[in-house]
């Protein structure tokens, strides 16, 4: 019956554009309120599909009825109509007020229908290219810090090319860490890293955050969605932007890291460091120092630990200081340059970009990153109503940097959220600040291990690892997507889109045969991955070669059905209707292969050919197919307010093909108070817009591509077929993860005042709540069975949050624009339970720092030891720590409980919470001043608070006292000095005991707070065009930028952003183990139009 | 133009409709792994599973330092038996084997400050197993992956369809399980105070793992289980091989190449019974105490979770080894490889982790105590070991000497390291050396003091040591233990025994209650040599069961002790 009426109404609408066919012509010229040609306007005959857009000189010819309205709208502007009460008029010119509240703006993300922001019922942040910095990386993610409310997003490593943590409402699930789903206009990508993208080309960007929106993605947008818009090409003369800039890069050390100038070792008279004999030590012909000694306690490791020994002596006669941290973490510098070229008339549009990244790595400057981007956005309208679009991007990547200094590669490294290899890096760490990294053998080599007897053993020299490796990373992505669009008539929208993202990448590390090296032989000490110096064969290096290929596809048909009750079918309800059908498919294909070869020629030419035995490591295929149905009906009643109900329906490979679908909905709701004739008189004027708006939804999200299918091992015995029972057992049992979520948001415009002041505060405010259930995690299991792990549907968790976004319009003049925009995000994610109660201990990929997760705790919470604070603090079982009878053998220092004697600081031995890495709230303000359009200033600064950090980092430099820390004075029992002992039981201590057992323990000495305030960006631009009115140029920009150039913490490491863990893991997210610090950039560069 | 739109329309369903039809297309499997329905099904892959013994038995969860079972569970038998000492804190390896005092020469007394059973209890906790501080751990689980893996091959093992004769090549592999099996419950009883039985794999889990329960044993039903699964082994070998070269050719693809080399290869019927009755005298041998403390043969350990050696068990002993493990039998050897290896030339055994650069910088040094068993002359130890470095320690872990990669070459004299692929011969089972000390031991106890001497100076002249013979040289029972005792520290080293000797022995009992240890080199970081240190271990006998388990499976009332109840 719905069909009939469809089709009746179709047929009617043909014939009354037929019937119109002979209207009178109307032309005209839009114009922006300063007076600017406004070009790519939509002009569109009010309750038709007959429209145009205007020229580059803002001109526009239409023809219309007399009687009708021509509506006009542009993105940023307040919406205008124009009533034609007569033919031929003479041109009109319209003049479109900029929108403050921006709530014409159109936002497709997680609503499934295009919906302007004032009938959304959920939740939908954009931000559009003008608002996205130009960060050094030239990269998306990094431009989107801070710039969406109720998002963390965090730069987690300053290595070139390494990804960002987005956390975007809560952590819901455990496998799959917290990494959304991107979609570029419409389809997924899936294999290529969003910081591959080139920014150049982003128009705006989208990002729905909750299961409440993205229940109409199906599991894979459980974490949220974030959508790229490319820029299109726009009507007008051809336009042509040319972009380029140059910044110079190093590394933050916002919290003075670095080792001990002083030094508490064995002297002469004359301050020579020399042996138990007096004999002043050099070093030996291995680049090592034999015979060094404390002062008191003599030649040995736990010498450290006695109570005598000062650090306080100068590095100023023999042997002297070397800052290490200089040494490796110089100046690295970036170029950029692009150049779009863009156009469009009747028939098609087009918008091209090239764009060039080229960053040198500030790691001893071993490598680069030169990335390269063509994007092409082509458009044509075949027939009237039916366009088509291609939009293409091709990004070719290279990438020297060197294996152990930031290079891409390793095991399963194509799947995504792996950092580079900087295994070699933090080297340096353990080195005693008495050794030159770069001093040279006899013979004009590096060496690897500089040690000191007992001090030193954990050094690796990171020149060495420079001289002796190569990498080389080529990287093809190829992101294509087709989008055909069939605007049938008003009420039928045919909509299919396929998207191909293909990532072919191959990486290659060398490590150079270094049997000649003469310290690495006398040490066994070399660089290697699979043939490293821990389990390796030997020094003769390895050559290594990981091949990775990413297929996805993605392909999306919708059918749009739209009716106005009032309009179409004369029903005297103010209702407008859009049902939304879709068929949405998936398939992911991951091949992976890896290669190496052991022993490379010392002489050319260096290739596996040449490399003894070479062996494959990992031939592996994963494939990953889902598809499944989406309805979704939106009911907008009038502007009052409007519901909108669906549901989703997937069929996943990891069931086979006999299962059955999953199915989950959603529902969402919003008014409008202010659009109610109570609102009109009172309140309209101080708050012209309020919304409040409600939204459920709930999404499932698949067990891994494998993971309900169990399987042996395949292992390889002198290259005969092995198998072995796995150390995880798959559970054919395993369900969908359920995660629900609530959502209950305002939406509001205050006009504070109406002069040139606070003329507006628009704002948003959302607050939300989510349980997942049947979470799918490796839990252990008893070891008798014979394999320690089993996955299973055994995690609950709850999260809940709240997220603000307010925009100020602060001032408004001629000569004079100030604005400043909050974006404010708080959450909280909890495990609820835990099927069987026992903890799911988990590994780190830090350190010994330990983590697990407990039922009633929230995720990612850190255990270890706790400084007892006072001398009645009791164990578990009610026994006291320390004796009534010995507590005059301890004193307090600096709130720990310290022995007297042993100056060491007493820490429980019983394993407690240290306390939740993630923070209370982050919030960004935003600041943009703009004088005479001519000279514009941009600042954010980001305020993280109460995040934490275990600082593994200095913790290790604990191990020989070479910290900074140990030269600070600390007063115990009414003496003073920078006592070894102190501070090395940091590292040693436990319970009574100090040595072994305590060794590295984790401990909240080392537990830091890493709140922050960091000065995200600062840019000042020069519009010289507009100054010089110079011909030819639409636009002559010089931009200064500066990128975290300022932060302000009280974290003692190198910067309190960091996370050591994989890239977007739900737990592992507040250990800093040597990872890279972030990058702060001082940046110039020009912008030319023509 | 209406038609044009209909034709779309319906392509556009139709396109739909033909997606829907492709359900087929998610039965996509794992193409990567292979499994039990699909690969256990012929010969060769019951064997390729039956091989898997050793990547789950010796390989997997020991990847710390070293990267094997030979490398961790052994090494913990090695530090504990103070033969190797280690500086990393790594899995408590500088912790574990730290004994509670030292008396130097001059008297002076040196306390350990974290004593090893405070420091066992302290981190046997699941999240310190995470941590890798949890030193019960390794042990346990690759035993009980090992036994886990013969349950897989057994339940699988009859439902093959062999070529030949099939009665001796299930057999051979039935043998294979119940050896392993055998030695599953053997490390587990000699090491831990109790263990569980678990010979059927689960159903439930598609016969992936095994099942278990929560009836905790006592150590010795635990070794019986063990000698239980020997002689099943041995019983089939003797009774169930009709086909000898259809067992040489099974045999032969379960024993890897790289291990066919040495002592290492296809072992007869014969030979693996002799193998056999090697490890049922150490079952005996090793869970009983037979203490020598300060040189009495008479000491006596006032508490112990094991009784003394009897008449019996000596003659029990005598009798298995008498028939056990000669001189040129092939035994259970492991090799390293330069890929594809079961552990590495440079991290799988103890022996490569003591060697590879001066003391100062490998992971274990070899000890002074290891050294002091040396007589003077032993070829051994001057092919073996230079003085050119000291490792310094605060404790007792001070060396002066260093292993030499690949030794100093003297012609038939045993190396103890060489980090050259496939170069050094890993012994996972018996060995001739263990079995003629055992006979040694026996003889020595049971009174035959020259017939036990003369296995001594058999294993010395096997072992290159250029010694003169110490039989018929009227040695007396307490010297002849000496040598014994030393002769079983320098040749049965980094075998996983070690540990075991000084438990039998009385070391590392507190000398309070009749142990500790006599006559000590201990070197000082000045330089400063004590000989006649005493040492006072006090370690745990029988380790605790891992908390891995008890938590995971508590023990039911009726069960054994999971921590053992005289420490």
């Amino acid at each position: 019956m719905m069909k009939r009426i469809l089709l009746m109404c179709f047929v009617t609408f043909l014939w009354k554009s037929y019937a119109f066919a002979q209207d009178p012509t109307i032309t005209g010229t839009v114009k922006s309120d300063d007076g600017v040609a406004l070009p790519g306007v939509n002009v569109i005959v009010k309750g038709t599909t007959n429209g145009t857009s205007s020229n580059a000189d803002g001109n526009f010819s239409i023809s219309a009825p007399v009687g009708s309205r021509l509506v006009f709208s542009f993105i940023g502007y307040n919406t205008q109509e124009f009533v034609i009460d007569k033919p031929g008029a003479t041109p009109v010119v319209i003049t479109l007020i900029t929108d403050s509240r921006q709530l014409s703006e159109v936002v497709v993300t997680g609503v499934g229908v295009a919906t302007d922001k004032k009938h959304l019922s959920i939740a939908v942040e954009s931000i559009s290219a003008q608002n996205l910095p130009a960060t050094p990386s030239a990269s998306i993610d990094q431009a989107l810090i801070g710039k969406i409310p109720g998002a963390q997003i965090s730069s987690i490593s300053g290595n070139p090319g390494d990804p960002v943590n987005i956390v975007l409402r809560g952590i819901n699930t455990l496998q799959n860490g917290t990494k959304p789903l991107i979609l570029i206009d419409g389809v997924q990508m899936q294999g290529t890293d969003i910081n591959s993208l080139d920014l150049s080309m982003v128009d705006r960007i989208e990002v729905v955050q909750g299961a409440a929106s993205a229940t109409l993605y199906g599991a894979q947008g459980a974490n949220g969605v974030i959508q790229i818009f490319t820029k299109k090409g726009k009507q007008g003369v051809i336009a042509v932007n040319f972009s380029s800039s140059y910044a110079s890069n190093s590394f933050i050390n916002s919290g003075n890291l670095h080792k001990a100038d002083l030094h508490p070792y064995l002297t002469d008279a004359n301050n020579n460091i020399v042996d138990g004999t007096g004999k002043i030590l050099t070093y030996n012909e291995f680049g090592a120092i034999e015979g060094i000694s404390y002062t008191n306690g003599g030649a040995a490791r736990y010498g450290i630990l006695n109570p005598n020994n000062v650090n306080n002596k100068p590095y100023n006669a023999n042997l002297k200081y070397y800052d290490h941290f200089k040494q490796i973490f110089q100046t690295g510098n970036t170029f950029n340059n692009n150049i779009n070229i863009s156009g469009a008339n009747e028939k098609s549009d087009y918008a091209i970009s090239l764009a060039n990244n080229h960053t040198l790595s500030p790691i001893l400057q071993n490598g680069y990153v030169d990335r390269t981007n063509l994007t092409a956005n082509i458009g044509t309208h075949v027939i009237k109503g039916l366009t088509i679009r291609s939009i293409t991007q091709l990004v070719y990547t290279k990438n020297t940097l060197k294996p152990g200094l930031g290079a891409p590669g390793g095991k399963y490294y194509g799947e995504g959220n792996t950092l580079g290899n900087v295994g070699g890096v933090y080297g340096f760490l353990n080195t005693s600040p008495f050794f030159d990294l770069n001093r040279r053998l006899a013979d004009g080599t590096s060496p690897s291990y500089q040690v000191a007897d007992f001090l030193s053993i954990n050094a690796r020299n990171p020149v060495y690892n420079k001289e002796y490796t190569d990498g080389l990373d080529n990287k093809i992505d190829v992101i294509q997507g087709f989008n055909g669009n069939y605007k049938i008539n008003k009420f039928i929208e045919l909509d299919a889109k396929y998207g191909i993202n293909y990532k072919n990448e191959n990486s290659k590390w060398i490590y150079y045969n270094q049997s000649l090296n003469t310290n690495s032989i006398n040490y066994g000490s070399w660089y290697g991955n699979y043939n490293n110096d821990g389990s390796g064969v030997d020094n003769t290096g390895e050559i290594d070669n990981f091949q990775y290929t990413n297929t996805f596809q993605n392909f999306l048909a919708t059918t749009y059905i739209r009716t106005n009750f009032l309009e179409d079918f004369n029903i005297k309800l103010p209702i407008r209707t859009s049902t939304q059908f879709s068929f949405d498919y998936r398939n992911n294909k991951y091949k992976e292969v890896d290669v190496h070869g052991n022993g490379v020629s010392l002489l050319p030419p260096i290739n596996l050919k040449t490399s003894n035995s070479p062996s494959l490591d990992l031939d592996y295929i994963k494939q990953f197919i889902t598809y499944g149905y989406l309805v979704n009906q939106v009911i907008d009643i009038g502007d009052w307010g409007g519901i909108t109900v669906g549901f989703r329906s997937d069929y996943s490979s990891a069931f086979g093909g006999g299962s059955k679908p999953f199915t989950f909905p959603r529902a969402s709701a919003y008014i409008l108070p202010s659009s109610f004739n109570f609102w009109e008189n009172k309140l309209a004027n101080f708050i012209p817009y309020f919304k409040l708006r409600a939204a459920y939804g709930e999404a499932g999200i698949q067990p891994g591509a494998f993971d309900r299918i169990p399987a042996i091992d395949q292992n390889n015995i002198d290259s005969k077929s092995v198998y072995s029972i796995q150390q995880v057992s798959k559970n054919p049992n395993i369900q969908v993860e359920t995660t629900k979520e609530l959502e209950l948001g305002t939406d509001f415009t205050i006009t504070a005042n109406k002069g040139k002041w606070l003329s507006a505060i628009n704002g948003s405010i959302t607050y939300w709540q989510r349980s997942s259930q049947g979470v799918i995690f490796q839990v252990g299991s008893a070891p008798s069975k014979g394999a320690p792990n089993q996955l299973n549907n055994v995690i609950g968790t709850k999260a809940n949050g709240t997220q603000i976004g307010l925009n100020l319009t602060i001032l408004r003049s001629n000569d004079f624009t100030w604005d400043f925009t909050t974006n404010f995000s708080h959450q909280v994610s909890k495990i609820s339970s835990i099927f069987g109660g026992n903890d799911v201990i988990l590994t780190s990929a830090a350190g010994s720092t330990a983590l697990a997760l407990t039922e009633g705790n929230k995720i990612g919470q850190i255990y270890g030891y706790k400084a007892l604070t006072n001398f009645t603090d009791t164990r578990s079982d009610g026994t006291r720590y320390i004796n009534e009878a010995d507590v005059n053998k301890y004193t307090l220092v600096d709130g720990r409980v310290v022995n007297k004697a042993t100056k060491g600081i007493f820490f429980k031995d019983q394993i407690s919470s240290l306390g939740d890495p993630n923070p209370k709230f982050n919030v960004s303000f935003i600041n943009s001043f703009s004088f005479k359009k001519f000279v514009t200033l941009g600042f954010q600064f980001d305020w993280v608070y109460k995040s934490h950090l275990y600082n593994q980092t200095r913790e290790w430099m604990y191990r020989d006292g070479i910290s900074g820390d140990f030269t600070k004075q600390v007063t115990i029992d009414g003496q003073t000095g920078a006592y070894t002992a102190y501070w090395a039981s940091a590292y040693y201590g436990l319970g009574t005991t100090a040595r072994g057992s305590g060794n590295n323990g984790t401990k909240d000495f080392f537990y830091e707070d890493a709140s922050f305030v960091r000065l995200r960006n600062i840019s000042l631009s020069f519009d010289i065009d507009k100054f010089l009115k110079i011909k030819y140029f639409k636009k002559l920009q010089l931009v200064l930028t500066g990128r975290n150039i300022l932060t302000k913490t009280k974290y003692t490491g190198m910067d309190p952003e960091v996370s050591s863990g994989t890239a977007n893991s739900s737990f592992d997210r507040g250990v800093d183990n040597s990872t890279m610090p972030n990058i702060k950039s001082y940046q110039i560069g020009i912008n030319v139009g023509f | 133009m209406n038609k044009y739109i209909y034709i779309k329309i319906v392509l556009f369903l139709f396109f739909i409709a033909g997606s829907m039809a492709c359900k087929k297309q998610l039965d996509i499997g794992n193409p990567n792994d292979p499994s039990l329905k699909g690969n256990v099904v012929n010969e060769t892959g019951i064997i390729s599973l039956a091989k898997g013994i050793y990547i789950n038995g010796f390989k997997n969860g020991d990847d710390w330092l070293g990267d094997s079972y030979f490398s961790l569970p052994y090494g913990y038998s090695e530090i504990m038996a103070d033969v190797v000492g280690a500086d990393a804190s790594n899995n408590q390896v500088s912790t574990m084997g730290v004994p509670d005092y030292l008396i130097l020469d001059n008297g002076t007394k040196l306390i350990n400050p974290s004593p090893q059973v405070n420091i066992i209890r302290k981190f046997n906790t699941r999240p310190n197993t995470g941590n890798a501080n949890n030193a019960l751990y390794y042990q346990w689980l690759n035993m009980y992956a090992l036994n886990n893996t013969c349950n897989v091959v057994l339940r699988y093992v009859n439902t093959i369809k062999y070529s030949g004769d099939s009665t001796t090549k299930a057999n051979t592999i039935k043998a294979w399980c119940y050896w392993w099996k055998g030695y599953a419950y053997s490390s587990i009883g000699s090491m831990y105070y109790s263990g569980l039985i678990s010979d059927s794999t689960d159903e439930s889990a598609a016969n992936y793992i095994s099942k278990t329960n929560n009836n905790y044993l006592l150590h010795d039903k635990i070794i019986a289980r063990s000698n239980f699964y020997y002689n099943k082994a041995s019983d089939i070998l003797k009774n169930g091989i009709l086909s000898t070269s259809d067992f040489s050719s099974i045999l032969a693809q379960l024993i890897p190449d790289v291990n066919k080399v040495g002592n290492g290869g296809v072992l007869t019927t014969d030979m693996w019974i002799r193998n056999i009755n090697t490890m049922l005298a150490r079952n005996i041998l090793l869970n009983n105490l037979a203490p020598f403390v300060n040189k009495d043969p008479n000491a006596i350990i006032a508490k112990s979770s094991i009784s003394t050696m009897t008449t019996s068990n000596w003659n029990d002993v005598l009798n298995l080894a008498s028939t056990g493990i000669t001189s040129t039998d092939l035994v259970f050897t492991g090799r390293s490889a330069a890929t594809n290896y079961i552990f590495s030339a440079t991290g799988g055994t103890v022996s490569a982790k003591t060697g590879g650069g001066p003391n100062t910088s490998t992971t274990f040094k070899v000890t002074e105590r290891f050294i002091q068993n040396f007589k003077i002359g032993d070829l051994r130890k001057s092919n073996n070991f230079n003085t050119k470095t000291t490792y310094k320690n605060s404790f007792n872990y001070t060396t002066r000497y260093t292993p030499i990669d690949g030794g100093n070459g003297l012609i038939g004299v045993y190396t103890y390291v060489n980090r050259t692929a496939g170069a050094y011969e890993l012994f996972i089972a018996g060995s001739y050396e263990e079995n003629q000390l055992m006979l040694a031991e026996a003889n020595i106890r049971l009174g035959n003091i020259d017939v036990g001497l003369g296995y001594i100076d058999a294993v010395r002249t096997y072992q290159g040591s250029g010694l003169s013979a110490v039989a018929s040289t009227g040695l007396n029972l307490s010297d002849a233990m000496q040598e014994l005792v030393q002769e079983r520290r320098v040749a049965l080293v980094y075998r996983g025994l070690s540990f075991y000797d000084n438990r039998r022995w009385g070391w590392i009992y507190d000398i309070s209650k009749g142990g500790g240890s006599y006559n000590n080199t201990v070197v000082m970081v000045d330089g400063t040599v004590n000989v006649k240190a005493i040492i006072n271990y006090n370690f745990m006998d029988y380790w605790d069961i891992p908390a891995d388990e008890t938590v995971l499976n508590p023990p039911s009332s009726s069960s054994a002790p999971v921590v053992n109840p005289n420490f």
